[in-house]
């Protein structure tokens, strides 16, 4: 069990103008959390300072009671997973995809090493468990962006984590990749890996469940479960726009839909 | 694309190949069976063939071959190193201002009227400061950016080559100038034993610690926040690799003066046979290095009389080459 805990964190560039302030939220082993808010509001700086990657300016960060940057690089990813956004600067690699996943191993190769049998073995079988084999062999930069983030996502596992936190995992895909990313973390989730990630789409927050933390535009963060924290009022507040959350009977689950007049 | 291991076995096979050449070729050609002979009296296997044969071999050509093959082989893999950690297909091992720094160090020495052996260690000093030195601009910036590092390189380059103007300003006509002209086309016609020597050691530990780190160059390739969440010491790897480039870089040039294209075109060449992975386009491209540069100087020395600069064959031969390579190649430069 493995448990990230961040304590009444703050960061800003400038002094008075505070990007968050007083944040304190937990991710553990086999729990699901989802960071929501409007663009700008500093979610992947959060998560930059989450990962290890940006110091914060004020509060303490801790994974398994160790100050994440006490521990050392290595130590850091055995442990916790970043699968950043799908983007130029990210995806323009045109390794193929099996020496891209590969990379996962990095946290157990000395630095003048290469990945041993068993860690191309290990590769192999992963590719193969996400339906990626077809794939193996071809270059990342010419995937698809869907395609793209599962492997991406597949490099994360090969670090063998116990927690796994993804930037905006589903927003430059289609409705079908949507759900079969949305599908793999909640196995994910089921198979006992903490799952912490960012998105601006209240419905992901409701489709996952788990826990929630909503930013909202004037600074405010709230963390709850999804069902008292993603409510209609709250929701409209945080996006200053009308919001309504409702039940579809069919499904038996929530969403929410933009409730304003949109003939002008 | 067939695997490494093969391409590492064909073209070795082609260094031997040139090797047996390159030892034969020359202003008094040999014939293979004297090389062979000789090659066989250094592992104490045969006689030794005449005095004079071996004397050409042993004194004139091999350290020269030794050096073509160990300068090209550094500038290969020092230029993959450096367009990968640079996330730029288009830099050379000398973006950070190694060449012209020990090109100054060199002009430096010949001012001072200095021996060869003099000449190489102020050239290897020259270089070696000049990274320094954008390294050090790169630190005044206060960012670790690549790019500003990139700048820095610029900036420092362009300092050097005024210095450099200066130099040459202040150069004697006759004899100096020439010398600084002929040093800066690059020549591996000085090397003998006793200039190979002293940078022998680092020019091969640098050379064989980058090779061993060939595996981490690919997680180099990525971003900076997916480098440091994979468990690399990203300052600490990306130092090492500048560290281990510029001395390798250093060393080389310091022995031949300023060889241009070979850390440019060489790596493209390996990784147009091998694919984008840096772990195998890296030794694939200290062979092709090697081959590419022992042919290159073979040619400088045997096609006239006197001596051609390599740079302008490099030039003349890596130029075509390179517009092929990017036509070949045209989808994946981005």
């Amino acid at each position: 069990m493995t448990i990230l805990h961040a304590e009444k964190l703050g960061f800003h560039y400038q002094p008075e103008q505070a990007i968050f302030k007083g944040l304190t939220l937990t991710l553990a082993s086999g729990e699901i959390h989802t960071i929501l808010g409007p663009n700008g509001v500093g979610k992947s700086t959060l998560l930059k300072c989450l990962v290890g990657v940006q110091p914060p300016n004020e509060g303490q960060i801790t994974l398994d009671d160790q100050h994440l940057n006490q521990l050392s690089p290595r130590q850091r990813a055995r442990k916790l997973a970043f699968v950043p956004q799908v983007n130029a600067s990210s995806t323009n690699v045109s390794l193929t995809v099996f020496d891209y996943v590969l990379l996962g191993r990095t946290p157990y190769q000395g630095l003048l090493a290469t990945p041993t049998l068993q860690d191309r073995h290990q590769c192999e079988q992963l590719l193969a468990q996400l339906s990626l084999t077809a794939f193996s062999q071809r270059s990342f930069a010419a995937l698809s962006g869907g395609q793209q983030q599962l492997v991406m996502i597949a490099r994360a596992l090969l670090q063998e984590p116990d927690l796994i936190i993804l930037d905006e995992p589903t927003s430059a895909l289609d409705l079908g990749n949507q759900v079969r990313v949305l599908k793999l973390i909640n196995q994910l989730q089921q198979q006992g890996y903490g799952i912490l990630l960012t998105t601006h789409d209240p419905n992901l927050a409701l489709m996952l469940g788990g826990a929630v933390s909503l930013f909202t535009t004037v600074g405010g963060f709230e963390t709850g479960p999804v069902q008292t924290t993603l409510t209609s009022e709250k929701l409209s507040q945080a996006y200053q726009t009308p919001i309504c959350v409702t039940t579809v009977a069919e499904q038996q689950r929530q969403i929410c839909f933009i409730a304003s007049d949109f003939s002008v | 694309m067939k695997s490494l291991r093969k391409q590492l076995f064909f073209s070795s096979l082609l260094l031997i190949i040139t090797f047996l050449l390159a030892l034969s070729a020359g202003r008094i050609v040999l014939p293979l069976h004297t090389v062979l002979q000789f090659l066989g009296h250094l592992l104490h296997l045969s006689a030794a063939p005449s005095a004079l044969a071996t004397n050409v071999l042993f004194n004139l050509r091999l350290p020269r071959i030794i050096a073509a093959m160990l300068i090209g082989a550094g500038l290969a893999i020092s230029g993959t190193a450096f367009q990968a950690l640079f996330h730029n297909p288009l830099v050379s091992p000398d973006l950070l201002g190694v060449s012209n720094g020990a090109a100054v160090g060199a002009a430096g020495a010949i001012l001072l009227g200095a021996t060869s052996l003099k000449i190489q260690g102020f050239a290897l000093l020259g270089g070696l400061l000049a990274v320094l030195g954008a390294v050090l601009i790169q630190r005044l910036l206060h960012t670790k950016a690549n790019l500003t590092l990139v700048l820095a390189g610029i900036i420092m380059s362009g300092f050097m080559q005024a210095v450099l103007g200066l130099f040459k300003y202040m150069a004697d006509p006759d004899e100096q100038l020439p010398t600084i002209t002929y040093w800066q086309l690059g020549s591996l016609e000085k090397v003998t034993w006793d200039s190979l020597i002293p940078v022998l050691p680092a020019l091969i530990i640098s050379g064989a610690l980058l090779i061993a780190f060939r595996w981490r160059l690919n997680v180099l390739l990525l971003d900076d926040t997916e480098i440091r969440t994979l468990g690399s010491h990203y300052q600490l790897d990306r130092a090492l690799v500048i560290l281990l480039a510029t001395i390798l870089t250093a060393c080389s040039v310091c022995l031949s003066g300023t060889i241009g294209w070979i850390g440019l075109v060489i790596p493209h060449a390996a990784r147009l046979l091998i694919g984008q992975n840096e772990a195998k386009v890296l030794p694939l491209a200290a062979v092709l290095g090697a081959i590419f540069l022992l042919l290159i100087d073979t040619l400088a020395r045997s096609l006239s009389t006197g001596e051609i600069p390599l740079s302008i064959l490099t030039g003349f031969i890596g130029t075509p080459l390179f517009v092929w390579l990017i036509f070949k190649k045209r989808v994946n430069i981005t």
